[in-house]
């Protein structure tokens, strides 16, 4: 029965002669990607890129998007599958425990899989593809990038099916310590096997330029930006009467909203109401290459979230060289240094006026000089330093691997003891059964030895490789 | 970098045994076209620009010596312009070009297309095939300018001489001017009848399909001396070509891709004259069945037209009065709308059906039908049919068009209502739902006309739902005639008779492949296909079909927008062989008269 | 996740490493799995919170509930003195609308002017629309209209509920909801002026008066309660207005004691460290 599933270190190719480093087949599964644009999906593909630097092969597995269907390149290379699968809402993909065997199956085997990350709880195609990986027995990673509470029926479910599915992980990525601790508790993990890696953000794309910090310099007026969805649980109600009481105090700053959401119509008729047209600018939905632009228009940034994982919009703000006023919800307090924060205590609008008025002064007053904020920031976050670091926890799963932890009975008995319930364990090893059965069906009609390998795209680092030892040699 | 060399299929033969040279042409921009192959012995002339030596053979060698080492040798059969063959890199279009609708190629694709890196790779191609293309105009030249190296000799023939002089004639200039006269007097006759049919505030053109098919014939005749102009402008070009022969520079300028641009209006006009020839002959045909079989169609038609027109009305407004299915609709509403669409249909029956559908008239009818049939053609008849039925199921389209707008006011009274009742209310300037908090007279007043309003839906959307079936037939049976009348008035015959008569006429693109085991490409001309000659047949196709018989036709009815036939929208992409407005005569009354003989030929004799 | 663990992974840290802070932004000498300890030493001694509910909050909601329930009981009554008994409706409403303009003058001392608006506009449109409402729902069988008019004081119950905690918008959704049950039964009733009688009784008690009144005051509650049960008891039975009495003061008096001993010590003490992931009230200040 366990004929697949060796569980063995699979061949380590050394690249270049003195790098030591191992290179992987990484396949990084998540509903969400390009052409949808959003957190996630830069994640994603900023992560495959420096992966793709350091000398790892990474092809992407997502559902098709409308026409894009089949196999497409992006830049260095980078392979993404769109596979036709059902799209059930906001581009998830169909919640089944089996539909997607066959397809992952073969093109996990076709690329010569040994790792497999899958991004995102909210993504039914990335929490069924950590099931299949195990059976097939790849290593797998899993990356968290929200918090989910206790209390509302969908995130209970989610919990509960997170428990089956992260049950043989071998390690979970999460974006801030708050989200680890959020794992912990929601799955019962090791906290071993948790890894606490942050976003990172592409520092060019968010500075600001000359013309910029000169506008920025001769404005008399003051310009709070807020980028946000505009959710309930992204502070929306918050936002409605935030907005007067400022407008009111302060004759002198603006506002500058970019986003749209279910709390759209409400904010623009308060605004209406207020007759504050002229200084509340509201855009709408705004892509995210201009986010920049928008940014470098404001001088403080607001952030009024109810929930918050990690906040990348915080450091691409601060990036811009925008002052922080924000909640302090979630991972926030762990992302920015204080120097740049104004926090308000409470999620209450007399907490964020106040903070906001500190914020006003404090960028009145000259007391704090953003245009350093750029720099710094670039110093924190990296995509490099973030694919070093999701190198150093694959490196740490292969070397703390035992030989039967990819074993089919072994993983069966980490199902069953994952949950008390008495009918949730004893679905789970029903779930379990059903796939291995799956999977050797499979293995008859479709031998892993007859999938065609496909060449692999030319490496860079090789290049890298020689040249260093060229530099060795004596002139 | 590989040089292509372009050589003539008749050219094409292993060289003589005592060598030769063969005569290359290249233009700016293109590459060498082998013009002609020369012995070697005699040639000694110095060759000038844009003429060269593509090729040399030694004597008693048996390949051809380039100059420069990757040569890749395109055969082609020589393209003969005056039997109109010619190779184009596009298909040739049969439509007007500012008339092609791009609807086909989705945004990514166009980008791709306009993409500057694949836009200019093929200029050397475009270049090198309207070269091609005047291969023998250019070899005449050639000829003209080194007498010396011609070898072939040319033929007199004395019937050219004979036609040159009678042209010269006062007597063929007498019948010119006339004739010409004539045609100008019946195309302004033809512009101002299309130009009443097409009155702004009366459009009879789209009211009535025989005034439709009356204002396409008129703008046809309309359109008739500008293609002949435009056919002739080809004719002009050739002849200027003739005289540049003299020179040793052959036209530049008014060569480029000139085939391609006039040839298309040369099918046009002729297939237009065959559709007219050929609408004749079905008229005779299918107007003589009509005449001899009146005696047996009319009870026929009689019988049909009583019972879809009337006695199918009447039933399903009874039944629908009396509970239908089961459900139990509102008894008030019921018998007000039955009532009202009852007395309508007894007044249609008793004013338009019984008149116009009883034998003797019917029988009158269809003699009128088949003397326009045998007169004027199938598409007259049919037009008229056409109309006899649009008048006959006239009280159809008011039911429709009564209980539609008393769905949409109901429709649109409830939706209202229902943002009232959640509390919201649309704000149409800014075109969203705003939150509203109401007065609670409002409210009251909302609520009240809102309740029966929602327990009249069932017994409207009845009625509703039964008349717009009974008007999509009457529609599907129009559109059918349509269809028919458009086939006989545009079908493409001139150019699938082409086709299949001589392919390299009709220019689809052309295609390289590898000859002389993959020594040598050879150009081929890809004939148009068939798809893209009936390409307007299908689109017409997908739009009846979108804007009839789809699911957002079905979301149309059920939102009380109005269904209605536009004749005007059906038609257009079949009147895409004919500008949009008729052409005023007098625009080109003076380039009419300049091409009449006797100007021709003294500018022939001055030059 | 226990303190070994804990004791653990610091006593293999080096001492002399400076101590880790709660940051992503710095860059630190610890692995990236390196797990808070003052997160697993909070999470063994989390605080379990205990809710106090204010008794006399709960019984004033209960009562209020139980107000709006006779309230409403007024349309059927009302429905039932129409249609059951057949009574001449015309007496009941001059009395009532005489009452309700008596009322509203008193209340608003001079505002009578532009209150008049909306009075005669609502009038008229209950004279133009009664005749339509007749004749209505005539084809349909009145077991339908019962039920259709039963889910929909359902529906109002729970409107009512939601906008307890109320914002305006809630408010005005029970009201169109009880408007349009009201139209509904009416639509049952034979002639004209029986429409127009019993859609004016509804909107004056039902929706004019309570705006007017409040309805938990000695007097109203008093008058509401005796019509209600006198009118249980001649319509039903005695025992029938004994068993409903029972039951409202059941509802009124012990129900809320029983909820507020349930909440304070049966309900599981959620720990404050689960409300911890989840997302932050908005507090609208």
């Amino acid at each position: 029965m366990s004929e697949t599933a060796d569980g063995g270190v699979p061949e380590i190719q050394v690249v270049g002669s003195n790098t030591g480093r191992r290179s992987y087949n990484i396949a990084m599964i998540c509903d969400f990607f390009f052409p949808q644009l959003g957190g996630v999906e830069f994640h994603v593909f900023h992560l495959a890129q420096n992966l793709i630097e350091l000398g790892h092969n990474v092809v992407i597995i997502t559902h098709s998007y409308k026409d894009r269907v089949g196999v497409r390149y992006l830049t260095n290379g980078l392979k993404v599958y769109y596979c036709p699968l059902f799209v059930l809402y906001r581009e998830t993909t169909f919640p089944s425990v089996f539909s997607m065997v066959p397809i992952i199956r073969h093109i996990l085997i076709r690329e010569q899989i040994d790792i497999v990350h899958s991004h995102g709880s909210a993504s039914a195609m990335a929490q069924e593809s950590i099931t299949h990986a195990n059976a097939l027995g790849m290593k797998t990673v899993f990356t968290d990038h929200s918090l989910y509470g206790f209390s509302v029926l969908g995130s209970i479910l989610l919990n509960k099916l997170l428990l089956f599915t992260l049950g043989n992980v071998d390690g979970v990525i999460c974006v801030s310590n708050i989200c680890k601790e959020n794992m912990m508790v929601r799955c019962d993990m090791d906290p071993e096997k948790l890894y606490v890696i942050p976003n990172a953000v592409i520092n060019r794309d968010f500075k600001p330029s000359d013309s910029d910090i000169i506008a920025r310099r001769n404005k008399e007026r003051i310009t709070i930006v807020l980028i946000s969805r505009l959710f309930p649980n992204k502070g929306a109600d918050l936002l409605c009467r935030i907005i007067p009481t400022i407008c009111d105090q302060h004759p002198d700053v603006d506002f500058l909203l970019a986003g749209d959401g279910p709390k759209f119509v409400e904010l623009q008729q308060t605004v209406e109401s207020c007759r504050l047209q002229d200084r509340v600018k509201m855009l709408g939905a705004v892509p995210h290459e201009k986010i920049r632009d928008v940014l470098c228009q404001g001088d403080i940034y607001l952030h009024a979230s109810l929930t918050e994982a990690f906040g990348t919009v915080l450091v691409e703000a601060a990036s811009c060289g925008l002052l922080i006023v924000t909640t302090k919800v979630g991972g926030i307090p762990e992302v920015l240094p204080e120097h740049m924060t104004v926090y308000a205590e409470e999620t209450s609008v007399s907490c964020i006026t106040e903070a906001t008025n500190k914020g006003i002064s404090l960028f009145r007053s000259g007391a704090i000089d953003t245009s350093t904020f750029h720099d710094e920031v670039a110093e924190m976050y990296d995509w490099m330093d973030v694919a070093e670091r999701t190198t150093h926890v694959y490196d740490k799963i292969f070397d703390e691997a035992s030989p039967d932890d990819k074993d089919w009975f072994k993983m069966m008995k980490n199902v069953y003891y994952r949950d008390d319930g008495i009918w949730a364990r004893h679905l789970f090893v029903l779930c379990a059964i059903v796939e291995y059965l799956i999977m050797n069906v499979l293995e008859f009609l479709q031998p892993a030895a007859k999938i065609e390998k496909p060449p692999k795209w030319p490496r860079k680092i090789v290049k890298k490789a020689v040249r260093q030892r060229g530099s060795q040699l004596p002139p | 970098m590989v040089s292509y060399v372009y050589w003539p299929e008749h050219l094409y033969s292993r060289p003589d045994e005592d060598g030769a040279i063969a005569i290359g042409i290249s233009l700016e921009g293109s590459d060498i076209m082998v013009l002609d192959t020369v012995p070697r012995n005699g040639a000694q002339t110095a060759l000038e620009h844009p003429y060269c030596e593509a090729a040399v053979s030694e004597a008693g060698g048996t390949e051809w010596q380039f100059g420069e080492k990757d040569v890749a040798i395109t055969r082609f059969d020589a393209p003969r312009l005056d039997l109109m063959q010619f190779f184009a890199l596009e298909p040739i279009s049969l439509t007007l070009p500012e008339k092609q609708n791009h609807t086909s190629d989705v945004g990514n694709m166009r980008k791709l297309y306009e993409y500057s890196r694949y836009f200019h790779t093929d200029s050397k191609l475009r270049q090198s095939v309207s070269l091609i293309n005047l291969y023998y105009s250019h070899l005449s030249a050639f000829h003209t300018k080194y007498p010396q190296l011609t070898t072939a000799e040319q033929q007199y023939r004395p019937w050219r001489s004979i036609f040159a002089w009678y042209k010269q004639t006062t007597f063929n200039r007498l019948i010119c001017w006339t004739f010409l006269h004539i045609i100008v007097m019946l195309c302004t006759v033809a512009y101002s009848v299309s130009a009443v049919l097409n009155w702004r505030y009366l459009p009879l053109a789209n009211v009535s399909a025989t005034a439709r098919q009356i204002d396409l014939r008129c703008r046809q005749l309309c359109y008739f001396p500008v293609q002949y102009l435009m056919i002739n402008k080809n004719k002009l070009v050739r002849k200027k070509m003739r005289r540049f022969s003299n020179h040793a520079q052959p036209a530049k300028g008014a060569t480029r891709d000139f085939p391609c641009k006039f040839y298309p209006d040369y099918i046009r006009f002729y297939n237009t004259i065959w559709l007219m020839i050929n609408d004749l002959s079905f008229g005779l045909i299918i107007g003589s069945v009509i005449s001899d079989k009146s005696g047996a169609l009319c009870p026929l038609i009689n019988r049909a037209v009583t019972y879809c027109l009337n006695d199918l009305l009447k039933s399903v407004t009874t039944r629908l009065a009396n509970n239908p299915f089961g459900i139990k609709l509102n008894d008030e509403l019921t018998r007000f709308l039955s009532d009202l669409f009852l007395w309508i249909i007894e007044f249609a029956n008793f004013y338009v059906i019984t008149p116009f559908t009883s034998e003797q008239s019917l029988s009158k009818l269809l003699k009128v039908v088949s003397k326009t049939m045998i007169l004027i053609g199938a598409s007259f008849g049919f037009s008229l049919l056409a109309d006899f039925f649009t008048l006959i199921s006239l009280h159809i389209y008011c039911f429709y068009h009564i209980i539609n707008k008393l769905y949409s006011w109901q429709l649109n009274a409830m939706m209202s209502l229902f943002y009232l009742f959640r509390g919201k209310k649309r704000n149409k300037l800014r075109h969203r739902v705003d939150f509203h908090s109401f007065d609670l007279d409002q409210l009251l007043m909302g609520m009240l006309i809102f309740v029966p309003l929602v327990y009249l839906t069932p017994t409207v959307l009845a009625f509703y739902i039964s008349y717009t079936v009974l008007r999509l037939f009457a529609i599907y049976f129009e559109i059918g005639l349509n269809y028919v009348i458009a086939l006989i008035n545009h079908f493409p015959l001139f150019a699938l008779l082409l086709r299949i008569k001589d392919p390299k006429r009709l220019p689809g693109g052309v295609s390289l492949t590898t000859a002389d085991q993959g020594n040598s490409f050879k150009l081929k001309n890809n004939p148009l296909q068939f798809g893209m000659m009936f390409s307007l047949y299908t689109v017409l196709l997908g739009q009846i079909g979108e804007q009839y018989c789809s699911l957002g036709t079905l979301k149309k009815i059920l939102g009380g927008r109005p269904i209605s036939l536009n004749r005007n929208r059906l038609y257009c992409v079949l009147y895409s062989s004919l500008p949009v407005e008729p052409m005023m005569i007098h625009c080109i009354y003076e380039e009419l008269l300049e091409t009449l003989p006797n100007e021709h030929a003294k500018h022939e004799a001055e030059t | 996740m226990d303190e070994q663990d804990v004791a653990r992974q610091s006593s293999q840290a080096n001492r002399s490493r400076k101590p880790w802070e709660r940051l992503l932004w710095l860059k630190q000498e610890y692995p990236d799995n390196y797990t808070d300890p003052n997160f697993v030493r909070f999470m063994t001694t989390f605080p379990l919170t205990q809710y106090n509910y204010d008794y006399e909050v709960i019984r004033q909601d209960f009562m209020n509930f139980y107000f709006i329930i006779l309230n409403k009981c007024f349309v059927f009554i009302t429905f039932g003195y129409v249609y059951d008994y057949e009574y001449d409706p015309v007496p009941l409403c001059a009395a009532v609308t005489f009452f309700t303009a008596a009322w509203s003058i008193y209340q608003m001392r001079g505002q009578v002017l532009q209150s008049l608006k909306p009075c005669v506009i609502i009038t008229f449109t209950l004279l133009t629309i009664s005749p339509v409402l007749k004749s209505l729902s005539k084809s349909t069988s009145s077991d339908s209209i019962w039920t259709i008019s039963f889910w929909l004081t359902l529906y109002y119950l729970f409107t009512v509920f939601k906008s307890m905690a109320g914002t305006n918008r809630s408010r005005n959704l029970s009201t169109n909801v009880l408007l349009m049950n009201v139209t509904l039964l009416s639509s049952r009733l034979a002639t004209t002026t029986q429409v127009f009688c019993f859609l004016l009784l509804c909107i004056q008690i039902n929706v004019i008066l309570p705006r007017l009144v409040n309805l938990s005051s000695f007097a109203i509650s008093l008058v509401s309660n005796v019509v209600v049960y006198s009118y249980i008891s001649v319509t039903l039975n005695m025992p029938a207005t004994i068993v409903f009495g029972v039951f409202s003061l059941l509802f009124i008096g012990v129900l809320p004691r029983l909820f507020w001993y349930w909440e304070t010590y049966y309900k599981c003490p959620t720990p404050e460290v689960l409300s911890f992931w989840d997302a932050s009230v908005p507090i609208l200040d």
